[in-house]
């Protein structure tokens, strides 16, 4: 359990370095040629897919880095699920940090109804569908002067002077920030564009995380690290979609086999007889179950 | 079949940084429109472009940045690390052809 958290922070940290280095040298050296964070983020793809398709041309803003960051992150979902967001995306690491200084300032977080949840989780369809048509319909990075992403790691907070522009996206970020850190991963759960459209490309994905209802226990103890609010203790038999693949849960499950990554998942359709054998754990419980009511 | 945990999260870095790695080998790892303006690369006047600062096209250009102000006709104090295209935020007569023009000029 450890080892993999470790090892998930170590990356997050890395790639978050990454982009923070990349922020500032492209603030210092605006005529360098350096990468901008817009250029460093996958969903520049999406954003000017549909420019791409109808003209052959892309929108302002937006480089053939795009397109390969994009391209990568459409490969690596389909064939071993969505980890991108769980391990690299820096504005998942920076709600990962917020929800850890929430646990350690022991500020009490916030838990919606399962069906206002659910509801909200449409947001991000609704954010990716305003972005696509404002990108289309104006031929330029839209998105760029509200997106926190931007608003945050493009660091123009810090090397340019106040505009109304900046008071708008600073206010956006303020009230992502805020959110998250009362819901894990607010922005990813309930906003995030990329995120919307990983959460669909993942039911394809070759690999997903199984739970075997033969060795479960539903002691429900893989649910309580779940960032993203998904019941892996739930899943019947794949988990959610929507899973950013931080690999909290599968760690978390202390029944051998009842929470695994499972390979190959065709359509996210489970194989007959692709079941696990129930361990021994759950032997052994309904053994004393049945010993109970006998 | 059960796979490692670490499967997915490895073959994710693996697949993107070896994207990109593989991009730049091809030549298609391109982050901007802009070209990196080097000392001594004789940036022409048809490559002076908005983004360029008043520094940056002088030291492409090899010429001195006081001497292109000059023959640009701007003040003195003008700032030298911003944009041509925000220039205009602070000089509202300013238009980039008057650098364009100085740097035909001088080179
Ligand atoms: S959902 Fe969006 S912000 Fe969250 S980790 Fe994924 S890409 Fe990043
Ligand atoms: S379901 Fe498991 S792997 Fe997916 S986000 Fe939740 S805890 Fe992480």
């Amino acid at each position: 359990m450890q080892r993999v958290k470790r090892a998930r922070h170590l990356t997050q940290f890395v790639f978050g370095g990454f982009i923070i280095v990349a922020g500032v040298r492209h603030q210092l050296s605006p005529d360098g040629g350096t990468a901008s964070v817009d250029a460093l983020c996958p969903f520049g793809a999406v954003e000017t897919l549909a420019t791409w398709i109808m003209t052959g041309a892309m929108i302002s803003k937006i480089h053939p880095s795009n397109l390969v960051l994009g391209l990568a992150l459409l490969v690596g979902t389909l064939l071993v699920g969505n980890a991108f967001c769980g391990w690299i995306c820096p504005f998942g690491a920076i709600q990962d940090a917020l929800s850890w200084v929430r646990r350690t300032l022991h500020i009490p977080s916030v838990t919606l109804p399962h069906a206002v949840d659910a509801a909200l989780r449409w947001g991000r369809f609704v954010v990716l569908a305003v972005i696509l048509y404002f990108s289309y319909a104006t031929a330029r990075l839209w998105f760029a002067d509200y997106d926190p992403y931007v608003t945050l790691f493009g660091l123009h907070w810090l090397f340019e002077g106040p505009s109304d522009a900046l008071w708008i996206a600073l206010g956006i970020l303020g009230v992502v920030v805020a959110g998250s850190v009362v819901i894990d991963r607010f922005w990813c759960r309930y906003l995030c564009p990329l995120g919307g459209v990983l959460s669909v490309v993942g039911r394809f994905s070759l690999i997903r995380i199984r739970r075997s209802t033969a060795s479960c226990t539903d002691c429900t103890l893989c649910d309580k690290p779940c960032p993203v609010g998904i019941e892996p203790s739930k899943a019947k038999p794949f988990v959610s979609a929507d899973c950013i693949g931080c690999m909290d849960c599968v760690a978390t499950c202390p029944v051998p086999h009842a929470l695994t990554l499972s390979a190959p998942v065709f359509l996210g359709i489970p194989r007959p007889g692709a079941e696990p054998a129930p361990t021994a754990t759950r032997a052994h419980r309904e053994s004393v179950h049945a010993g109970k009511e006998s | 079949m059960k796979v490692s945990v670490w499967v997915a999260p490895v073959a994710s870095v693996i697949i993107l940084l070896g994207s990109v790695g593989v991009a730049t080998v091809t030549g298609d790892w391109v982050t901007s429109g802009r070209q990196q303006v080097v000392q001594g690369q004789e940036t022409s006047s048809g490559d002076v472009k908005g983004w360029m600062t008043l520094e940056g096209v002088a030291q492409g250009a090899g010429i001195g940045l006081d001497e292109l102000i000059k023959e640009a006709g701007l003040p003195a104090d003008i700032a030298t690390r911003v944009p041509l295209k925000d220039l205009k935020e602070t000089l509202p007569d300013f238009e980039i052809s008057e650098v364009r023009d100085a740097v035909e000029r001088l080179s």
